[in-house]
């Protein structure tokens, strides 16, 4: 279990005068599933995009299985899978055509589309739906068509920006089960952001708390109470985002 | 892979916009709709210049009398559905003209059988209230059948014909105006939900993750835009079929002969359909660049209306008013900048005048570079599409 599948060395983001990032070095192993937790603007969603190819970053560097992101991002595209934040799916779809549009954008034979996209439904448990248009789903099951999509792809690696935010408690509560299923079931490497404490907890092996661009800690929940000294993670991360003692 | 990818995006686009109702009303419908209007317009107007009962004023000099014989026919010609020939004076008749009372006046000059019976042709004055199309068109029976009884006599009749008002164009200069600003605006839906849509549903940030260009997404969006175009100038074609049909249905068998004249030869819908296409397909590309730039959808839309609407407009009542042929100087110029003014130029140049092939050439040619331009300063702004929110 030694196989780090990500890597970043002294990255910063810079917007204008803005620092976005700074300085965070990490490594995640291949089968993780790694939760960054910080407050909003604490750089989460920027890590992501550098991560998945969309922002190069100002200085430092970063490897994604292998490959630097700003030399060979259509290799590394080939190998991962985005969810990005608040994204929705194309409710002129259905479900089925949702996911099968990403699979065919991925350059699949139909055989393959058809078999993986069946899969993929039937993962979700949208099998009674998967021919209904998306503009007529809930939250949470529009929800779980986008992870289906991200899925489909058989991705190394999946990015999944903030993927209960915006949903209701109850959709939120069933991406969540279906995130776990697929943790235990799939094993695949997994990087999310949240501010959620629940879902760190329910689902993340290890995680990285961003304060204000910094990398602030980074262990497992248990690691990280015991650093700490904290009764809960909930306590880490509001004395770190406070720079109080709990 | 590339071009899979390319038709999977494709597929995706037209799929999605075929189940958009509105926005395919747009596309299939609106021409339709449009020349079934200008069909009302003008089996209206071909039926009002038939219409008849006009008052024509006559001024008869002359000292022979084939002037009176052709009086004579005037006067029982059931052909020409007159009113009344009122006899006046050649002083009434321009104090008249002068206060503008008169619609149609014919004035046979006091040499007029002495110059067909020596030199074998001889002038008649018509003045004509060109504002009325009801006078233009009286005027113009008149003339045809004043002429032709002249002509038996193998003996030849000019014609000088004098505006008693500014003319006004009525008929097919309303099709160069309406028909632009149509193709025009109806892509614009399409484009600001296909690119500012996408950004504004996130569903943009997923796109350009997948390992294809960004080019190749844009390749993709713009293929489906042409699919849409072709659509549209299809529905043209078909919008002027029934356009045809329709001004002779409304015309009746009254106004068969105006008819005739209004309706649209198939040998130029061909060309009509292209120049709407190109139009709209710059209109794409213009809208692509605002999609670009524009944060929202809404935003997107509104300023892909507001740009788009307001120089057809301008050019579109230009042209009406028959001022854009003319329009020089600096205003000409820049009028002419604007690249929808060269498909309301095509579109006059075939459906109004015959234009020369090559000025027609240089319409289409403007437009597709237009296209090109601003596709090229599209493509490079979506290959900059930066996801700071």
């Amino acid at each position: 279990m030694n196989d780090i599948v990500i890597k970043t060395e002294g990255l910063v983001k810079k917007f204008k005068n803005i620092v976005a990032l700074d300085n965070v070095t990490l490594q995640i192993q291949r089968g993780e599933v790694f939760g960054l937790l910080g407050p909003n603007g604490a750089g989460k969603t920027t890590l992501m995009r550098i991560l998945t190819c969309l922002f190069a970053p100002t200085e430092g560097r970063a490897e994604v299985l292998g490959y630097d992101v700003t030399e060979k991002p259509e290799e590394i595209r080939r190998m991962i899978a985005l969810l990005p934040q608040e994204a929705e799916t194309y409710e002129h779809l259905t479900a089925w055509e949702n996911i099968a549009y990403y699979a065919g954008m991925y350059g699949l034979d139909k055989k393959e589309i058809v078999y993986r996209t069946k899969r993929i439904i039937e993962l979700i448990g949208l099998n009674d739906r998967a021919g209904d248009v998306t503009k007529r789903f809930s939250s949470g099951m529009k929800r779980k068509v986008l992870v289906g999509r991200a899925l489909v792809l058989q991705p190394e690696i999946l990015f999944l920006d903030e993927p209960t935010t915006g949903i209701d408690v109850l959709g939120a509560r069933v991406v969540r089960h279906l995130l776990k299923q697929l943790s235990e079931r799939e094993k695949i490497t997994t990087v999310l952001t949240t501010h959620d404490l629940t879902e760190i907890q329910q689902l993340c092996d290890r995680v990285g708390i961003l304060v204000e661009g910094k990398l602030a800690a980074i262990g497992t929940p248990v690691e990280l109470e015991a650093q700490f000294k904290a009764v809960n993670l909930e306590d880490v991360f509001v004395g770190l985002a406070t720079g109080e003692r709990v | 892979m590339r071009f899979q990818q390319i038709f999977w995006l494709l597929k995706k686009e037209l799929r999605s916009a075929s189940r958009a109702r509105w926005l395919m009303l747009g596309f299939v419908l609106g021409p339709l709709l449009l020349w079934s209007f200008q069909a009302f317009i003008q089996g209206f107007i071909a039926r009002s210049l038939v219409a008849g009962g006009l008052t024509v004023y006559i001024t008869n000099e002359d000292e022979g009398n084939i002037g009176e014989e052709l009086q004579f026919i005037l006067n029982h010609s059931s052909e020409l559905n007159l009113g009344a020939i009122i006899e006046l004076t050649r002083s009434q008749g321009l104090n008249m003209v002068e206060k503008g009372n008169l619609t149609v006046w014919l004035v046979i000059p006091s040499d007029f059988t002495l110059n067909l019976t020596i030199e074998k042709r001889a002038t008649i004055i018509v003045y004509v209230d060109s504002s009325s199309i009801l006078a233009s068109s009286t005027a113009h029976r008149i003339e045809m059948l004043a002429k032709n009884s002249i002509d038996v006599y193998q003996q030849e009749l000019y014609i000088v014909e004098k505006a008693i008002r500014e003319e006004v164009n009525f008929g097919l200069t309303l099709v160069t105006f309406l028909i632009p600003m149509v193709a025009v605006l109806a892509p614009g839906p399409f484009v600001s939900e296909s690119f500012a849509g996408e950004r504004e549903r996130k569903t943009l940030e997923g796109l350009i993750a997948l390992p294809m260009s960004r080019l190749a997404i844009l390749s993709g969006k713009f293929l489906s835009a042409l699919v849409l175009v072709a659509i549209y100038g299809v529905s043209t074609i078909f919008g002027m079929i029934l356009y045809n049909k329709m001004v002779h249905l409304l015309a009746g068998e009254q106004g068969a002969i105006m008819a005739a004249e209004y309706t649209i030869n198939l040998s130029v819908m061909p060309m009509i359909a292209i120049s709407v296409a190109l139009l709209s397909l710059c209109a794409i590309s213009i809208g692509i660049v605002i999609s670009c730039l524009a944060k929202d959808q809404k935003t997107a839309a509104t300023y892909i209306q507001m740009v788009l609407m307001v120089p057809t407009m301008l050019v579109g009542i230009l042209s009406f008013t028959g001022n854009l042929q003319t329009l020089s100087g600096v205003l000409g110029f820049a009028v002419k900048l604007i690249p929808f003014s060269h498909a309301i130029l095509f579109m006059n140049g075939v459906l109004l005048y015959e234009a020369p092939l090559i000025d027609l050439i240089i319409n289409i040619a403007y437009l597709l570079g237009a296209t090109i331009v601003f596709l090229a300063i599209g493509a490079k702004l979506f290959q900059r599409e930066t996801l700071i929110h």
